[in-house]
């Protein structure tokens, strides 16, 4: 096989890190590394499982790579996107950026003074429904934009998963509701108003946040750890000035299929003795693979980015707006997110 | 016993239904229809066109002793018509929302008290067989607590065949006026009392006639509830003109043991031809709601959705003005 252009090393063996390993697969030779540090028993399967080279410390990985995927928890994710771009590798890394918009805006313009790439794996803006709604948009069949209905209700995190560590991931507001919040944004432009409301029974939790944007658009994003086990359920409703387009997780697959009834499961099958991890399940145009594919291809080729630094800067501005307004229970002003690196972000 | 009725104004949108269900109902022998009136000439000579049914002067209209009427005119007038109709001694079924201010909704209550008859408020929403489905899983406990509510009640504007709807001094406002109040008595029905109500409404011009541009027509209210959920609302004139429906009511339910999908209008066909429309079949929950006002007359009980009822409703739809207003969120205060 030849060798790919750029190489990809991976950080992060869990659920996102393993999502990722499986979607470059569609770029065959890219990803070759991934950080194994001693001991990891889990990391160390990981690698073989995708054959990949471990390398026990940072530094390592950086040397056999030019484009590092940071798949961690969030708070590593600064850090780590200095350590590359300090050694001079373009850095793919999960979404949320960082906790704070101070935080993201050093990855941002960290990455910038290294003179590397960043790309923050917004992903839902590579799901084929959400391009294909947003393309509507972008055509004008649907006017200007005036009402979003965007929604996002899973299941709560397994037990024991740091996404229950709202110190760690900002919650639903952050991990979860940050897909749409910056979907929203992409459609509708600025926000300078933000209103949440949130209820919680035991693990489970519910937000519903209104925005305002500056364009004149409002936007309802609702999302919870919320659904019994198994359940995930999402839906857009974009309204403009001369056009509605709707979208359902309830609407068909394409395929379905109505028996024969499968055999029953014998209680050995039950519980597999090495059961699988965690991964989320393959869909059809993979949205992982589609990003990854975007991503890769603009840092080979200097085009731009689907999201920018600062479109992910700005996503952390608004999910910290929900949380404000979840603690204040007032409308917000988000954070300003400033272009000029220079300078410290400052609260209007 | 024959009921005989009135529908007193026609401008709302259901009252050429309701003439259309009463009609047909009327073949049975024991409903009978007197008639209607409306202030606008016009309007009366269109709907007396439309619907078979003469138009009468109030005063004759209900010289006629009518032992119920439906108030449809634009919501302005619903105070004049129910006191009228109330002093001569006929139950009222009156349309939603009741009135445009609290103080006119309070003088209804007043003036059926005084007079003995009851005042049901057109709420059809709560005739639906999902609706009470809904409703009594809730009431069982069965779904466990509820965390969040999501409603959908967006259309068309209805202003382009109705005008009034997008004229605040006869609607009292717009997509905010017409469209808050159906699901917030669905959350009333399912036992949830609002102690907060935040809420956006914000004109789109291109949505209404050009002389509403600055009426209200996309509306998004959240509602804090006492039992510790919360709720949406979305009252948005925001369905195009070639929508295949008038719009939606749908209530999503998010609760600690389950989630539910309410659809109530989901029993359609889809029918194309020169265009696309979906239409409904099943059960009309007008024609149960009609049902239910002639049980009213008949035994001068309440009907399904009282006075309070209605009152309730509107007083979120208050606060959602007011919430738009200060662009904060405002509380409600138990009645």
């Amino acid at each position: 096989m030849m060798a790919a252009p750029l190489r990809v090393g991976l950080i992060g063996a869990g659920l996102m890190g393993r999502t990722h390993a499986r979607a470059w697969g569609s770029l065959p030779g890219v990803l070759g590394a991934v950080y194994v540090p001693p001991g990891d028993e889990n990391a160390a399967r990981f690698a073989g499982e995708f054959g990949l080279r471990p390398c026990a410390t940072h530094e390592e990985l950086f040397g056999q790579v030019d484009i590092v995927d940071i798949c961690t928890p969030t708070p590593s994710h600064l850090p780590l996107t200095l350590a590359a771009a300090q050694a001079g590798r373009h850095v793919i890394c999960e979404k949320p950026a960082a906790l704070s918009v101070e935080d993201a805006q050093a990855m941002r313009f960290g990455c910038e003074a290294a003179g590397v790439r960043l790309f923050v794996a917004h992903v839902l803006r590579f799901f084929p429904q959400y391009r294909a709604a947003q393309e509507q948009l972008a055509s004008g069949r649907l006017g200007a934009p005036r009402v979003l209905r965007l929604s996002r209700v899973g299941s709560p995190p397994g037990a024991g998963s740091w996404l229950h560590d709202e110190a760690q991931s900002g919650g639903v507001a952050l991990d979860l509701m940050l897909h749409d919040l910056d979907y929203a944004r992409a459609l509708a432009g600025e926000v300078d108003s933000v209103y949440a409301a949130q209820s919680r029974r035991g693990e489970r939790v519910m937000v519903q946040a209104t925005l305002q944007h500056t364009g004149g658009a409002i936007s309802l994003v609702e999302g919870g750890w919320a659904a019994p086990e198994g359940v995930f359920r999402t839906s857009l409703d974009v309204a403009g000035t001369l056009g509605a387009t709707e979208w359902s997780s309830d609407a068909s697959p394409p395929l379905r299929r109505f028996g024969p009834a499968s055999p029953p499961e014998s209680p050995a099958d039950a519980v597999a003795p090495d059961a699988p991890v965690a991964s989320l399940p393959p869909l059809d145009g993979d949205p992982y693979a589609a990003e990854l594919r975007h991503a890769y291809h603009a840092v080979l080729h200097g085009l731009p980015f689907l999201v920018t630094p600062a479109d992910a800067v700005a996503a952390v501005a608004l999910g910290l707006a929900v949380r404000e307004s979840l603690a204040t229970g007032r409308a917000v002003v988000p954070q300003a997110v400033l272009n000029d690196g220079t300078a410290a972000a400052v609260r209007p | 016993m024959t009921v005989r009725l009135a529908l007193l104004g026609v401008a709302h949108v259901h009252a050429e239904a309701y003439a259309t269900l009463l009609r047909a109902r009327a073949e049975s022998g024991d409903v009978q229809l007197i008639g209607f009136c409306e202030a606008d000439p016009a309007l009366a000579r269109d709907f007396a066109l439309v619907s078979g049914l003469s138009c009468l002067p109030l005063p004759e209209l209900l010289a006629a002793g009518p032992d119920g009427v439906i108030v449809c005119s634009e919501t302005s007038g619903h105070l004049e018509l129910v006191r009228a109709a109330a002093a001569a001694g006929a139950h009222v079924l009156c349309e939603k929302p009741i009135a445009i201010h609290e103080q006119d909704a309070l003088s209804m209550r007043q003036a059926c008290e005084a007079a003995g008859v009851q005042f049901v408020t057109a709420f059809p929403a709560r005739f639906s067989a999902s609706v009470q489905a809904l409703g009594q899983a809730i009431g069982t406990g069965e779904l466990g607590a509820a965390l969040s509510y999501s409603g959908v009640n967006h259309s068309v504007a209805p202003d382009r065949h109705h005008p009034w709807f997008s004229r605040p001094e006869l609607s009292g406002g717009g997509a905010g006026m017409d469209h808050i109040v159906h699901l917030a008595d669905l959350l009333r029905y399912f036992g949830e009392r609002p102690t907060e109500v935040y809420a956006c409404l914000r004109p789109v011009p291109e949505w209404v006639r050009p002389e509403s541009a600055a009426t209200d027509a996309a509306g998004l209210v959240t509602l804090r509830l006492a039992s510790g959920a919360t709720a949406t609302i979305d009252c948005s004139w925001s369905r195009p003109p070639g929508y295949p429906r008038w719009g939606q009511l749908r209530l999503d339910l998010v609760a600690s043991r389950g989630v539910v999908s309410l659809d109530v209008f989901a029993q359609h066909l889809q029918v194309s031809g020169a265009g696309h429309t979906w239409e409904g079949y099943g059960p009309d929950l007008n024609a149960s709601m009609l049902e239910d006002f002639l049980h009213v007359c008949r035994e001068g009980q309440p009907g399904r959705a009282d006075w309070r009822d209605g009152y309730e409703a509107l007083r979120v739809v208050r606060a959602a003005y007011a919430s738009a207003a200060s662009r904060q969120p405002v509380p409600v205060t138990g009645s």
